[in-house]
């Protein structure tokens, strides 16, 4: 591997850190426009980031983590301004500087890397132009040196065969290497900050786990500093050495990793750290004697893609000779990263996409090639939810028609339904009065709770759950699980859970499916897939988890 | 809930002064036959008089006849084929596509083949020999320009229905058990009209120009006057009498303007999360 002549050898990260900060914040006040729920983005934030320190600043949306990494790279959207503070960075303020004063240090001293991969790099350029770009940006160099230094650059994040990388198009690239020519990108002019805005929020878990490595990795080779902005507690305490705590626009805490997550002084803290999931399994070993209520048997669906007048496509198998039965008043899991198949058995299970081959009975009926009709009792027993509270409830519909359509579709006259629903947002912890407005007044939060409240509303015996937490803030998303805990105790339902977050579904499901590429390499009783995983790739997937060691040993 | 929609709409100052222009249009096009006259084909003068001399308003014409007067009456006609042939071609094109855009598949194909056999037609040959074919009368210029102009629609609302056809919503209507009919009209057409609205508005003024292209080659209803008709045949006299095709050119531009404020005020008040956008 061809390695930068600018690589320092190893530093252990504790020897890594000296006194002298590279960065200091000072007092950083943001005005929002006027017409917010409040007056400053951010306000008074202050810290310090050390010589190859990795900071990590962590909060839930709205809690300006974002608004403070834009503002040190010079990258507030117009309508936010600075009113107060400094930004020192090798002896001089930030803030005050124009745009192409801003530029000097943008890319060169201060790299970035943002969240989407998929949309940061352009689509019409190689990668390596657009590295060998971002070279030329601050330094004039010829074309040889330029293309040497784009080839080191791949090599340096760990990408394969760099010389002919350079010469792919970013949509022949996996999220995962998307996000590495990105860090790439950033580290090519060896700057002193590198500023990561959820770097690895969209990315699948093993894939998180390898860029964060590697991320780790450059700090040690090189003494960078780091800005990790995050909302997860578990990339904190697997990357930070040290953590800002940020809350409605103000720091509520700082310190040392071990000392925050160990013994968090502020009461947000605590609360935020006790909502992160564990990965333990709470719940006792299902009973086998519990009925078979829902049985899917050898199910396949193939979708064809590029299909035309006169060519055939090729298929793609989604999910391949599945079969997963549900008993009883159990939660059953089914975990996986993207393209797994997951959420395409979700579909195919409650029979809104259709399956190519295998059976789904229902209670011991096939119910595989229902339609209409015949299919009612079916969509009344077995409901939905969906995981993205916005776009899972009609904008143009207020809640109260959202909620007794179900009833109304059954047959049931308008004045019963209303009564139910109204029932069911109570359940739910939402007012009476929740019926007559839109969903767009309604938060993540209550909006997934409107959407439980649809799943309920037929009383349904099953209930199928797509990632239903996944788009939340930590807190939310447990009050969400708590919920979910209680009707599921309360209406006695059987459930089928699907994740792609490990420490959710060990908290949740009493048996877990494990789903790779369109098959289930493994199910079992929670605690046993868990605690002794038989196939490799869930060994990979636990292995993957942030911070799971930490989590792990501080349950009692 | 009627109430919401009119607030929305109320709070859009510009769509309520288009509504009030309008609504003032059509109401001078009512009455004014009984302030000026009745016939707007009559000579009332001598030809070519300037406006505002010996009473006239907008002068007259070629052939002496009140140019206000023809300006008023021709509102009638151009709103009527405007908003008619608009009409025509959104209902053909809004189920076409929005058949099409849910459907998929073979259905989407035939649909969108047949969609393109009249798009690749010159509409202007095409409709020249619609017209002579229905012999020159209102409701063959309407059906005419309905005929040409519908693709655009069918196009937009296929694409709008492919987007929606797959949020998250509709598939909760599906697990709830919506019939995909009701699905369609309930879920996703109020989600997908706002685009169509603002075509549609476009659609009123181009069907008045179009109309006037019409006339200008002889094939309009010869028995009606629209404004159209009166920029044709006054096209030879601009350089001296730039009144005759001054005063309905500017009845065009206003009360297409007007149409489109409306167009964008209606969008709106269909759109109960109005500062969010979509």
């Amino acid at each position: 591997m061809t390695v930068p002549a600018s690589t320092r050898p190893d530093v252990p990260p504790s020897a890594a850190v000296s006194a002298a900060p590279v960065l200091s914040v000072r007092g950083l006040t943001v005005r929002l426009p006027g017409g917010g729920d409040r007056e400053h983005a951010v306000e008074g934030i202050d810290f310090d980031l050390a010589a190859g320190e990795i900071l990590c600043i962590v909060g839930e949306s709205g809690s300006g983590k974002s608004i403070t990494a834009q503002a040190i790279m010079g990258l507030l959207p117009k309508k936010l301004e600075p009113v107060s503070g400094e930004i020192l960075f090798e002896g001089r303020d930030l803030l005050p500087l124009s745009d192409r004063e801003m530029q000097a240090f943008r890319g060169a001293r201060i790299g970035m890397i943002f969240q989407e991969p998929m949309t940061a790099l352009n689509p019409v350029l190689t990668v390596g132009d657009q590295i060998a770009e971002m070279i030329l940006a601050h330094r004039r160099l010829p074309a040889a040196e330029v293309r040497a230094r784009v080839v080191a650059a791949l090599a340096a994040v760990r990408l394969p065969e760099p010389e002919t990388l350079r010469r792919a198009h970013p949509h022949r690239l996996s999220g995962g290497q998307r996000q590495r020519v990105m860090i790439a990108m950033a580290m090519v002019h060896d700057p002193a900050i590198l500023i990561a805005d959820e770097p690895t929020t969209a990315l699948d878990v093993t894939t998180q786990a390898e860029v964060l490595r590697l991320i780790r990795q450059l700090r040690d080779d090189r003494k960078t500093s780091v800005i990790l902005v995050t909302h997860d507690f578990g990339v904190v305490a697997e990357m930070a050495d040290r953590v800002v705590v940020m809350r409605h626009g103000k720091v509520v805490e700082t310190g040392p990793t071990a000392e925050v997550l160990g013994r968090p002084r502020h009461p947000y803290t605590r609360a935020l750290i006790d909502a992160v999931p564990r990965f333990t399994t709470g719940a006792a070993a299902p009973s086998d004697t519990a009925e078979k209520l829902f049985d899917m048997r050898s199910i396949t669906r193939r979708f064809v893609r590029d299909a035309g007048l006169f060519r055939k496509g090729t298929a793609v198998v989604a999910v391949n000779d599945v079969s997963l039965s549900l008993r009883r008043g159990e939660t059953l899991g089914i975990v996986g990263e993207s393209g797994s198949g997951k959420s395409t058995l979700a579909r195919c299970a409650i029979r809104i996409s259709d399956v190519d081959e295998g059976s789904i009975l229902l209670e011991g009926q096939d119910v595989t090639r229902l339609r209409g009709r015949r299919l009612m009792p079916f969509r009344r027993k077995v409901q939905m939810v969906f995981q993205d509270p916005y776009a899972s409830l009609n904008p143009r519909q207020k809640i109260g028609k959202i909620l007794t359509d179900p009833l109304r579709v059954q047959g049931h006259a308008r004045g019963p339904a209303r009564e139910r629903a109204i029932e069911l947002l109570r359940l739910v912890g939402l007012e009476p009065q929740a019926m007559q407005r839109y969903p767009h007044e309604f938060s993540g939060g209550q909006r997934q709770r409107i959407g439980i409240a649809r799943a309920l509303v037929v009383d349904p015996e099953i209930l199928i759950a797509d990632e239903p937490v996944s788009s939340l803030d930590v807190s939310v998303q447990r009050q969400v699980l708590d919920l979910l805990a209680d009707v599921r105790r309360r209406l006695q339902l059987s459930m089928i859970f699907i994740t792609h977050d490990l420490r959710v579904a060990a908290q949740v499901c009493d048996r877990i499916a494990v789903m790779q590429t369109g098959k289930v390499v493994e199910q079992g009783p929670t605690a046993e897939v868990f605690g002794n995983p038989a196939h490799p790739y869930t060994r990979d997937l636990i292995a993957a988890i942030p911070g799971v060691e930490f989590f792990s040993e501080t349950v009692d | 809930m009627q109430r919401d929609y009119i607030a929305r709409f109320m709070a859009n100052p510009g769509a309520v002064v288009g509504l009030i222009f309008l609504a003032a249009v059509i109401a001078g096009s009512i009455v004014a036959p009984m302030f000026l006259g009745a016939n707007p084909w009559e000579v009332a003068g001598r030809p070519f008089i300037p406006p505002g001399q010996d009473g006239f308003l907008m002068g007259t014409d070629m052939l002496g006849r009140d140019v206000a007067l023809a300006v008023l009456y021709g509102t009638r006609f151009s709103l009527l084929i405007g908003v008619g042939s608009m009409l025509a071609a959104v209902l053909i094109g809004a189920t076409l596509g929005a058949v099409a855009g849910y459907a998929g598949g073979w259905v989407d194909d035939l649909l969108m083949r047949i969609t393109e056999f009249f798009q690749i037609l010159p509409s202007l040959v095409l409709i020249l020999v619609l017209v002579a074919f229905m012999g020159a009368s209102v409701y063959s210029v309407i059906i005419g320009i309905g005929v040409i102009t519908w693709p655009n629609v069918a196009r937009v609302m296929r694409a709008e229905v492919m987007s929606l056809r797959n949020r998250e919503y509709v598939e909760a209507a599906r697990v709830i058990g919506q019939r995909p009919l009701t699905i369609l009209v309930v879920q996703i057409l109020p989600n997908a009209m706002p685009p169509v609205i603002v075509i549609a508005s476009l659609m009123i003024a181009s069907a008045i120009l179009t109309e006037s292209a019409l006339s200008f080659l002889g094939l309009g209803d010869p028995n009606i006057m629209t404004w159209g008709y009166m920029i044709g045949t006054s096209r030879e006299y601009l350089r001296f009498a730039w009144w005759i095709s001054l005063f309905p050119g500017l009845a065009i531009i206003s009360t297409v303007l007007a149409i489109n404020f409306v167009g964008d005020g209606l969008a709106a008040a269909l759109n109960p999360r109005m500062e969010e956008g979509r």
